[in-house]
């Protein structure tokens, strides 16, 4: 075999050693495509990363919850204290129903 | 095609096909990415979404809730008050059936009369507690005459035996067969039966 020829050979075998590790190179470029698609679908799937919506939310929610109540509890204490200024005109009344006359 | 020039080819063929492998796999890998934050964004905006759809869903559950609590806590005021007035109502009657109020007594004429109006037969009987039988029993033709306008004839007797009643009496044809209840407690509670409204009104004047 010529030198020249076996030049050659070796040329073809260092040109396929290098297409080899660039397919490799290339598979693994792929391949961490892969798994960060992975991750951030994952990552979009998790609802805890909403947590901060739902507490917000929640909030808001409570504190509306609350103002219903505080309302009513308003509302409450205000009848009560008309019913204590009215308390005598009411029983009164009752008392008049019941006897037949005013008292 | 001498040697030097096949060797070169080869060189420069090899470094064409390594960057097209190179770029393919850069090109694949964008896509993959793209692909992913693509299908991302819409997988967030559909949680979300669902998120804002419970959120918003709690929220009405929850507000309906808290109104039904806060209508709740209103009446039960209300009733509480309406309670009070009927207990100090009862408490005002007691005392003055217990002195022989004036008022009191003339009602409890009236209570008899009305009771024996609302019976017929020979015999009509009246039931009370010992003070107010001891009354009736002084007035007994008054209560006749009252209510022998609207009773055929018949003789009220008022039994000696008292009954456990704060006020007020009972009435019973002398078969036992028809009975009118008349005592304060009845009184009482018929008139906060009837009363309700207009006494609820008056309690929360000025509302």
């Amino acid at each position: 075999m010529s030198a020249d020829l076996v030049k050659l050979i070796e040329e073809e075998q260092s040109a396929m050693k290098a297409l080899g590790e660039a397919q490799k190179k290339a598979d693994e470029i792929v391949r961490e495509a892969g798994a960060r698609a992975k991750a951030i679908l994952e990552a979009a799937g998790d609802e805890t990363a909403f947590q901060t919506f739902v507490e917000e939310r929640s909030r808001e929610i409570e504190a509306g919850r609350k103002g219903v109540i505080g309302k009513a509890e308003a509302e409450s204490s205000k009848l009560s204290e008309l019913a204590e200024r009215n308390m005598d005109r009411a029983v009164r009344k009752a008392l008049k129903e019941v006897l037949g006359s005013e008292v | 095609m001498s040697i030097e020039s096949l060797s070169l080819y080869i060189k420069e063929k090899t470094q064409d096909r390594i960057l097209k492998i190179s770029s393919d796999a850069s090109d694949s890998a964008r896509k993959i990415t793209q692909v992913a934050e693509s299908r991302a964004a819409r997988i967030k905006e559909e949680t979300l979404s669902k998120l804002k759809k419970e959120m918003d869903e709690r929220e009405r559950a929850e507000l309906s809730q808290a109104r039904i609590e806060g209508k709740k806590l209103v009446m039960q005021v209300k009733e509480s008050c309406l309670g009070k007035v009927s207990n100090e109502t009862f408490n005002r009657l007691k005392a003055m059936a217990e002195k022989g109020d004036p008022d009191y007594v003339r009602a409890l004429l009236g209570f008899a009369s009305e009771a024996v109006s609302n019976l017929e037969g020979a015999q009509v009987l009246v039931f009370a507690n010992a003070r107010d039988g001891d009354i009736l029993r002084k007035h007994l033709p008054e209560i006749n005459e009252a209510a022998s306008q609207s009773r055929r004839e018949s003789v009220v007797k008022v039994e000696d035996e008292p009954i456990d009643v704060v006020g007020g009496v009972l009435a019973q044809t002398n078969d036992g067969e028809r009975v009118f209840g008349n005592t304060l407690e009845t009184r009482v509670d018929s008139t906060f039966k009837k009363l309700r409204g207009e006494l609820l009104a008056v309690l929360f004047e000025g509302e």
